[in-house]
């Protein structure tokens, strides 16, 4: 009776090819002349449609912006007194309900900089701090009482610290990554979040701040979905299965192991005879859909061998930044290789530092700048740097005072970015001597913007397309022109 | 593009053992050739729960062993099957339960009632410590109600979305209040000191609700039964129904008192259960149980699992793991073409050397195939010459379990 709002295209689909969870039945479980064309839209390219609980937040902005540094080292800006140009709008912590009208200075082209590629060739390399990181002992208030009091012998050794700035400095093992043009984004976590793990990681993982129920689709999936031409890969986790690629329409791809893609490009006997076999077979139902993931998958493999650099296993890269490094050298391959990644998932496990904080917290710093660092190398050597931007996340941060040798779980916590971002502090720190009911540093960005700022000002995708409420990105970036 | 059917009789066989078992081997095929449909289909549905239970391990890899065990060494496992099926579609994750032990007791309550009862089920669930911890309902007072598993157990488990308002959801939240889960002897309790214990307004009714009582409601009401209905019309059609079909079914199936059997009796004796031989992919479980029976593959190797993408009590979330086309992408495929390199096939398997195309495509339970994937196969000769007939024996188990027919059902 609808068949007149399919296209051809549309109808050659078989209606199983619309349903990819047992709870789509209720939607879009119909035979093909039963599904209208809206249930065909909402089923197929599946998009947040939720009601949000958190009102009043829309146009809210605590902004701090370090006007373009001088260089892109920020420890020679720094000394250079570019923090004079801060335009502070340190106002009340945020509480829901607030509004606040804060002057927005765009970010000017530096001519020393990089500056961003066009949307369509910009890459996210988003990096999970799996555990809750720490955002001050990543971004260190190094010369607070405040916190040197909440944290005792947790603080990370002053004299070592990379200044930022006055106020705060990069960890003492970031040394690599603070020569690099970056941007800090503080205070940003959950307006009324918990303190599990599985509930926070989910949260950002789907983004969904409000942890609304019913939102299945991964953050990540979105992406690539709204930035997908068809590519043989447009979303690639180089840290195994992860949910935030959960539901997408693009193809999404997760390696574990480089070794992985042996088979599909290894020249001994058994090998090729297998790929053209396989690449053969073709005919019979559904096989055209695999026929097409082995040619995918077998294209990828042509792509990202003819690229791999086996001396890569010998790098500080991966011998320092150990499993990251190991992601990273495959997310690099892949992006070198030109196939179509656009949305990069990685993963640096270990940060849920209860006990031992300050040794377990330093090693791991230590490995995010090797793997970082060797990364963002990569890319320079490749003409690509204008193209990535490499970003953390983390569940949530940990508690303001230190119970004993640990942290427990907290709130908020500081993140960082790497690539043609116009480098300088944004967001408004988690004020130290103020903190929430759990003892926790309170959230003064909401995390949904963050991501906004992912989506929309770095890859150019419509924020209120793939976060509900449309949340306002914080603008890292030179506008595009 | 033609279609070979290699014999009618186990054609037949095949489809009603790929779909109501989780095997495919020539042991239960030629079982089930030799019999009517009539009595191949009373065989595999009318059998006899097992009752033996899941090891009290701390690591969740070993009851996950001893399940898959069971699965390969069952060959009518219709009650795994359903097993798998209603955790897929009401999950639970380990990481968020703590003690593992609690993993062989949701696994036990779901195998004991996987053939029964759905309402019986669902109050297994509602009570048990591991979906307690899962949906933070181990926490959850009259005080501080916590809503985690209020609201899936009517968004997801039953009536699903567009018929419960929040008010409803927050009421059932109340209502179910006060469960505990003992950290020291995983005993479930209710506590009736943090319990609401006051009466609510739930789905119009007022009353001093429960948790049995709002699951009692949840199953009266006519959207489960046609809800959870068409799930399992899909789970072994491959086919969705429309609207009315699923009315329909939902409202025959209440009249059966949600029992299970009666309604696979029905969804396997329809039409659309023989319609097509290949009818949606195989998900990661089902391609796995599968190969794992016909390679041998060492059950203490559950790893397998969880590289094929669909390890049991690790869902992507509480939604459970994709259905359909998921399982046809390159990352699917990418990852069941990197087990067919990461096992030693000569060491498990004796017959390599001396398998025939059609040996092959019965050991794998294929008699009904493309002749494409019949002359890829046969096409391997070609190499008999260069590799030898180790290796193209080798290679023929390869490329049959990497074809459209075996990862289809």
């Amino acid at each position: 009776m609808t068949d007149q709002l399919l296209s051809p295209e549309e109808l050659t689909e078989s209606p199983e090819s619309m349903i990819s969870s047992y709870h789509d039945l209720d939607y879009g479980g119909h035979l093909v002349d039963e599904v209208s064309a809206e249930q065909l839209v909402s089923t197929t390219r599946r998009r947040l449609v939720l009601g949000l609980a958190v009102g009043g937040l829309a146009g809210y902005g605590v902004f701090r912006y370090t006007k373009s540094a001088i260089s892109s080292d920020p420890l020679k800006s720094e000394l250079a007194g570019a923090s004079t140009a801060v335009e502070d709008a340190a106002g009340p912590v945020l509480s829901v309900g607030d509004t606040m009208e804060v002057e927005q200075p765009l970010p000017v082209a530096d001519p020393e900089l990089l500056t961003p590629a066009p949307f369509d060739q910009r890459v996210l390399v988003l990096i999970e701090l799996e555990g809750g990181n720490d955002g001050q002992s990543t971004v260190v208030p190094y010369q607070a009482g405040a916190f040197h009091d909440l944290r005792g012998n947790l603080v990370p050794e002053v004299g070592a610290v990379h200044a930022f700035d006055d106020e705060v400095g990069l960890h003492p093992n970031l040394g690599q990554l603070a020569q690099r043009q970056m941007a800090i984004v503080e205070g940003v976590g959950p307006v009324d979040g918990v303190l599990s793990h599985f509930v926070m990681a989910e949260r950002w993982g789907m983004g969904n701040m409000a942890g609304e129920g019913g939102v299945r689709a991964g953050f990540l999936a979105r992406l690539a979905d709204a930035v997908d031409t068809g590519a043989a890969v447009t979303g690639l986790s180089v840290a195994g299965y992860t949910p935030r690629f959960n539901q997408s329409d693009a193809a999404v791809l997760s390696l574990e192991r480089p070794n992985q893609l042996n088979y599909l490009t290894k020249s001994d006997w058994i090998y090729p005879a297998y790929r053209r076999s396989v690449g053969a077979i073709g005919g019979g139902p559904m096989a055209s859909r695999l026929t097409n993931s082995w040619n995918q998958i077998f294209s990828i493999g042509r792509s990202m061998g003819a690229v791999s650099n086996a001396d890569d296993s010998e790098s500080p890269m991966v011998k320092e930044g150990r499993d990251l490094g190991r992601q990273l050298l495959m997310a690099a391959t892949a992006i070198k290789a030109d196939i179509g990644v656009r949305v990069v998932h990685a993963r640096l496990s270990g940060f849920d530092t209860h006990d031992g904080h300050k040794g377990r917290h330093d090693r791991l710093m230590g490995m995010l700048d090797a793997a970082v660092g060797g990364f963002l190398s990569r890319m320079d050597d490749a003409g690509l740097a204008d193209r990535v931007l490499v970003a953390t996340s983390s569940e949530f941060g940990r508690r303001g005072k230190a119970n004993g040798g640990g942290l427990d779980h907290g709130s908020a916590s500081n993140m960082l970015l790497f690539g043609p971002v116009s480098p300088g502090r944004y967001g408004e720190p988690s004020p130290l001597g103020d903190l929430d009911r759990q003892g926790n540093f309170k959230t003064t960005i909401p995390f949904d913007r963050y991501l906004a700022t992912l989506a929309q000002d770095w890859l150019g995708v419509d924020a209120a397309s793939v976060l509900a409420n449309g949340p306002e990105g914080l603008g890292l970036f030179v506008p595009a022109g | 593009m033609g279609l070979e059917v290699r014999d009618e009789g186990r054609a037949q066989a095949a489809l009603l053992a790929r779909r109501c078992t989780l095997r495919s081997d020539p042991d239960l095929i030629e079982q089930l050739a030799g019999l009517s449909r009539d009595e191949a289909i009373s065989a595999v549905l009318n059998v006899e729960p097992d009752t033996s239970t899941a090891p009290r391990s701390d690591k969740s890899d070993k009851i996950m062993e001893w399940w898959f065990t069971r699965i390969r060494d069952t060959p009518k496992s219709l009650q795994d099957r359903m097993t798998f099926f209603w955790h897929s579609i009401i999950p639970t994750h380990r990481y968020s339960v703590g003690q593992q032990e609690l993993i062989a007791y949701q696994l036990d309550m779901i195998r004991a009632n996987a053939l029964g009862n759905f309402r019986e089920l669902l109050h297994g669930f509602i009570s048990d410590g591991a979906m307690l911890l899962y949906l933070d309902a181990d926490n959850s007072s009259g005080k501080r109600p916590n809503e985690n598993l209020a609201r899936e157990l009517m968004e997801l488990f039953t009536i699903g979305v567009g018929q419960y308002k929040e008010q409803d959801v927050r009421a059932a939240a109340l209502a179910m209040s006060g469960w505990r889960v003992d950290k020291d002897n995983q005993k479930v309790t209710l506590d009736t000191e943090r319990m609401y214990g006051q009466p609510v307004t739930f789905l119009g009714d007022t009353a001093t609700w429960d948790a049995h009582t709002i699951v009692d409601r949840l199953c009266d009401h006519p959207a489960t039964a046609a809800r959870i209905g068409s799930m399992v019309w899909y789970h072994f059609t491959g086919k969705a129904l429309g609207s009315d079909a699923r009315t329909e079914l939902g409202s025959w199936w209440q009249g059966q008192n949600l029992d299970v059997g009666p309604l696979l009796d029905r969804i396997v004796r329809s039409e659309a259960f023989w319609a097509d031989h290949y009818a949606r992919p195989r998900t990661g479980f089902e391609y796995y149980t599968a190969a794992q029976k016909i390679l041998q593959f060492e059950p203490e190797k559950v790893w397998r699992a969880r590289s094929l993408g669909q390890m049991p009590y690790e869902p992507p979330n509480v939604g459970g793991w994709p259905i359909g086309d998921r399982w046809l992408s390159p990352d699917s495929v990418l990852r069941r073409g990197e087990q067919m390199f990461s096992i030693s096939l000569e060491r498990i398997r004796d017959d390599l050397k001396t398998t025939t195309v059609d040996d092959v495509l019965t050991a794998c339970g294929m008699w009904v195939i493309s002749d494409e994937t019949r002359s890829a196969l046969t096409n391997l000769d070609s190499y008999l010459d260069d590799l030898g007939p180790d290796a193209v024996g080798q290679l023929r188990w390869r490329v049959a379990l990497s074809s459209p027919e075996f990862q289809l059902q």
